[in-house]
């Protein structure tokens, strides 16, 4: 089914205040949910008071924190040092909870999905942390550039099968993927181009872990990709891929499902103005992005409460929601075992997300992970316990708990029952915060719970 | 207030359970009973708590900046509210009050006949025990009030003695003596003690006594346990099983099962001081208790020494042992449980391959003499060998052969051999190569294997590869295998001087704790970086977090631990030196 009934025009036109749609906690929450990874009291403060257009121009063009940045490079280095691909899904988790740039890290999250490699194919750490540096670089850039960069990969080539490449056996793998999953979409080339295609990139070669020109193995003949013609040497071909109309309509379509909403798939007509957009300013990925998430639509109810929470969003949201940290190695190892392990996605075609992510089994899994979190004996919230958080935050009796953690947690209020629910489960007898506990893992279970 | 006087209960209790007392001239071991199991005493508790005040060891704990954190804690605070509480009510510092009470020693048991356990306190005076009680009952009774419980203690008389009866501890005082039990029958027991001097109690018992006569001197606490009835008694039957299913733990206290199995009794000393840390287990021994599969752990005739421990430089670790490792391998089905002893042919086979078709056990450990020393060092890189980012300490094995002349060149080409399987199977991975070498001394020749450095290699953050140049060494009748060439060659320059005598002891293990400290802090990112993962700290949190342990580890010089026997007693004591202020 398609969003026909979405309005174009109205859709992408700037989200205005008003009485309808004021811009309150509950949108500023909606905002930092979508655009990051949940936000605390503080920061939804903060973000009314800026405003959506400062709030999104700090997010999509965020003031890089150097400090930050060296000391997070040098926290990789030493994971690596291990060699253990499996740190690095700790060393993610741990940045995700503690970035000062929540938009893009969810962003390089979109493109981790997007141009999907897994370390379980690929095996060495560094290369796969240098395909994460490379998503982070151009997380909010120019995408051209990125699916160059991408083309050379050493994690993505070993991960295809494309670490040899000869003009007398060309590898139609990276070919097929760049067009199909990577850049057009099904139906948008033919089994010809694939061909073609792989004859361009024949004599790209991964050696001791670099990328490497084989001159001697590439195929220097006429190739016909797309309708162009001529030798397509040194990417070329790879910029035909990227002048096709459907390649900025299919980034769209699925930033639009990434942001957005899930459900129903977007309308043609509803993505063409962003796409036409995003190649008139030359593939800018921030563009597209600060223009999705400052529109009519995004503050809509075709978009509020229309995702479904990824394991991603699940539990790195509630932590950073709830100033949290804890033990990142099983961290990484929950978020595994909910579907969504980071440098470990099932295929080429990365998460397939929405609907898929829910069913009655990772249902209970989604709880089970929750409650195992916030009752580890490492985790700690803003450097205490639950009860002292929420005193923190003035919400001393059950009800006021219940209310703050609504507010901070969900996109759309649950029945008056559970709140009731909540409220008593607090109030029972025992340890203050072992009964917040009991109510957030009860709250994890319910559906409002499961969407943002 | 509850949690006042709920800390402050605590407070008392903890007073109680960490105390020693006085005089009528009766022990605590004259008043258990003869079927005790187990029995610790600490006789001068006084002297410890001094002890505990003055050392050097807690100057230093309470500077590091997590105790400094802990200090300001909520619960802290809360704990010492209370014990200024108990202050008062007794009029006088938990420190007074702790040796008053506890001046004629303190002393636990546990008897066999009534599964009870009783904690028995002698005081200075016949006045402190009670006082001590009465605040104990009266806190109890305070908290439950405020907690709007019930009457939390019952009591009850026995032969004229009030007894007391808090959850489930059962206490009273006689005289100068207080007492904690679990179980009536254990209290009643020993109130018939205080009351009739029994002419059957734990301090008659003749194995006990026996015990206490080869106890030494001045130490600060003692312990015995009557293994005799625990065996017996069908408990830990593991231990007195004989087989293992951890080679590791049999060779390196495989023999002391044997004792375990016919020994009537161990006993334990610990003697503290400003500077060391002693904990000495003794126990009776007997040759004829050996299995012959376990002669190769003390030896034929139960002499067999340890060689003189090898000194290197910036060492860590120094094992020395008498082990006959040929008897061992062979002797493996009787020493192991099944899927043990599987996975010893299996090793059997591969190493046999590898040694060109011999028999590993008898061919080549049987070339070896029943010895061997192990040393760990830590590598510093000053000789301009490649940085790992992850620096590992080196460490290398120490054997005396035979016959050089004729399993050297055995050794050699062995070798040989694994490197070059090695470098194909690393290649096939993408791991760097290791490139061979011989070098040759007056006293000894060195084979080494170094890899080789990648030209686009970032200095100071190569895989942890870099940490091994394995290499073999001959030196006389010594041969050394070791993960790094340095070190294998300062071990071939040492043994190549000649062999200093043997210890008088089966086993001797030295670890040089700063050692430990250097090549913790050599590691410190990684370190931290764990920590930030592991406990979800900030790397301030995590920075101050290995701080700490480093802080701590730089109090301790060294640790030793020896094991030996002789004199018809096996003895195993742990040592630790601290270093001077």
């Amino acid at each position: 089914m398609k969003t026909t009934a979405i309005d174009p025009t109205w859709a992408w036109l700037p989200y205005r205040a008003s009485e309808e749609q004021p811009w309150n906690r509950g949108r500023a929450a909606h905002l930092l949910r979508r655009a990051g990874f949940g936000a605390t009291s503080q920061e939804i403060d903060a973000a009314v008071e800026k405003g959506p257009e400062e709030i999104v121009a700090d997010l999509v063009s965020p003031r890089l924190d150097a400090a930050f940045e060296l000391e997070s490079d040098a926290f990789a280095k030493t994971i690596l040092a291990s060699g253990d691909p499996k740190n690095l899904s700790a060393w993610w988790s741990y940045v995700m909870l503690r970035t000062p740039h929540p938009l893009l890290e969810k962003t390089t999250l979109f493109w981790h999905g997007h141009f999907a490699t897994s370390a379980a194919k690929v095996e060495d750490a560094e290369t796969m942390y240098n395909q994460n540096r490379l998503f982070r670089q151009f997380a909010l850039g120019d995408f051209g550039k990125l699916t160059h960069a991408i083309s050379r990969d050493p994690a993505m080539l070993t991960y295809l099968d494309s670490i040899t490449n000869r003009k007398a056996h060309p590898n139609e793998n990276y070919a097929r993927e760049l067009m199909e999953l990577f850049c057009l979409g099904e139906g948008n080339y033919s089994e010809n181009d694939i061909q073609e295609l792989a004859r361009c990139f024949t004599g790209w070669e991964i050696r001791r872990g670099k990328f490497r020109f084989n001159q001697f193995q590439h195929d220097p003949g006429m190739k016909s990709v797309l309708g162009h013609s001529g030798p397509l040497p040194e990417g070329k071909s790879i910029d035909v891929v990227l002048d096709q109309p459907a390649a900025p309509q299919f980034i769209v379509s699925k930033l639009i499902r990434y942001f957005m909403f899930d459900e129903p798939a977007a309308s043609d007509e509803l993505v063409e103005p962003l796409a036409n957009e995003l190649r008139e300013h030359e593939w800018d990925i921030s563009h597209v992005v600060r223009r999705m998430l400052t529109s009519q639509l995004f503050y809509s109810e075709h978009v509020i409460g229309r995702k479904v929470r990824s394991p991603v969003d699940l539990v790195v949201g509630l932590l950073r929601t709830l100033e949290g940290s804890t033990n990142a190695y099983q961290l990484g190892d929950d978020l595994n075992q909910l579907g969504q392990g980071l440098f470990y996605p099932p295929n080429v075609k990365g998460w397939d997300g929405g609907r898929a992510w829910i069913n009655s089994s990772t249902l209970l899994g989604r709880a089970n992970v929750i409650g195992r979190i916030i009752r580890d004996e490492n985790t700690r919230f803003a450097s205490g316990n639950l009860n002292e958080y929420f005193n923190r935050l003035d919400a001393n009796s059950a009800p006021a708990i219940v209310d703050k953690l609504l507010e901070l947690t969900l996109a759309v209020q649950p029945p008056q029952t559970v709140k009731e629910q909540l409220v008593e489960v607090i109030n029972r007898n025992g340890d203050r915060s072992e009964r917040i506990a009991e109510a957030i893992h009860a709250l994890s279970t319910i559906p409002e719970f499961q969407v943002m | 207030m509850v949690a006042f006087r709920n800390a402050g209960l605590s407070v008392l209790l903890v007073l109680l359970l960490s105390a020693t007392g006085l005089a009528d001239d009766r022990t605590a071991a004259d008043l258990l009973p003869p079927t005790t199991i187990l029995y610790a005493e600490i006789p001068e508790p006084g002297m410890v708590l001094e002890l505990f005040e003055s050392h050097p060891l807690r100057q230093r704990i309470e500077k590091l900046q997590g105790v400094r954190d802990a200090y300001e804690t909520k619960q802290f605070l809360q704990f010492k509210a209370a014990l200024a509480i108990v202050e008062a009510k007794l009029g006088q510092s938990w420190q007074r009050v702790l040796q008053s009470v506890t001046e004629g020693g303190i002393a636990i048991g546990f008897d066999a006949e009534t599964q009870g356990a009783t904690l028995l306190v002698k005081a200075r005076d016949e006045e402190a025990a009670p006082k001590l009680l009465d605040t104990i009952i009266e806190l109890a009774r305070a908290a439950a009030k405020d907690a709007g419980n019930s009457d939390p203690v019952n009591s009850g008389e026995y032969r004229g003695i009030t007894a007391y009866q808090i959850d489930q501890a059962k206490i009273a005082t006689w005289g100068r003596w207080l007492a904690v039990t679990n179980k009536p029958e254990s209290g009643k027991a020993v109130l018939d003690a205080l009351l009739d001097t029994p002419e059957n109690t734990l301090a008659t018992n003749a194995q006990f006594q026996d015990a206490r006569s080869k106890a030494a001197g001045a130490a600060t606490a003692w312990g015995y346990v009557n293994v005799e009835a625990i065996r017996k008694g069908g408990i830990a039957k593991d231990v007195f099983s004989g087989k293992t299913d951890n080679p590791v733990a049999e060779l390196l206290v495989g023999g002391v099962l044997d004792t375990l199995q016919h020994t009537p009794y161990v006993t334990a000393s610990l003697t503290l001081d400003q500077q060391h840390t002693r904990l000495e287990f003794a126990s009776p021994h007997q040759q004829d208790w050996t299995t012959e599969a376990r002669e190769y752990f003390f030896g034929p005739d139960g002499n067999g020494r340890a060689p003189a421990p090898i000194q290197v430089s910036n060492q860590l670790l120094a094992l020395s042992t008498y082990r006959d490792l040929s008897t061992m391998w062979l002797r493996a089905g009787d020493l192991f449980k099944d899927n043990i002893v599987d996975q010893f042919a299996q090793a059997e086979s591969v190493l046999s391959t590898l040694f060109s078709g011999k028999d590993f056990g008898e061919e080549i450990l049987g070339e070896v003499h029943p010895e061997f020393q192990f040393v760990v060092a830590r590598q510093t890189c000053e000789d301009g060998t490649p940085q790992p980012a992850i620096k590992l300490p080196a460490f290398a094995a120490v054997f005396r052969l035979k016959d050089p002349e004729t399993v050297g060149p055995e050794f050699r080409r062995t070798y040989q051999s694994l490197i070059g399987f090695l470098n194909i199977t690393g290649s096939m991975n993408g791991q760097p190569q290791l490139d061979l070498d011989i070098e040759k001394e007056d006293t000894f020749q060195l084979v080494s294997a170094t890899y080789l450095v990648e030209k686009d290699a970032s200095p100071g953050g190569l895989k942890i590869n870099y940490n091994f140049s394995p290499a073999i060494a001959f030196a006389g009748e010594h041969f050394v295998v070791s993960s790094s060439t340095a070190l294998a060659r300062e071990l071939a320059r040492s043994v190549g001087k000649g062999s200093k005598p043997s210890t008088d002891l089966n086993s001797t293990i030295k670890l040089n704790v700063s050692g430990v400290s250097d090549i913790l802090a050599d590691n410190r990112p990684q370190l931290v970086a764990q920590n930030m993962l592991s406990e979800g700290h900030s790397k301030e949190e995590a920075e101050r977090t290995i701080g700490d342990l480093l802080e701590l580890l730089a109090a301790a010089e060294s640790v030793s631990i020896d094991l030996g026997a002789s004199d018809g007693t096996v003895r195993a004591s742990l040592e630790i030196d601290y270093v001077a202020d």
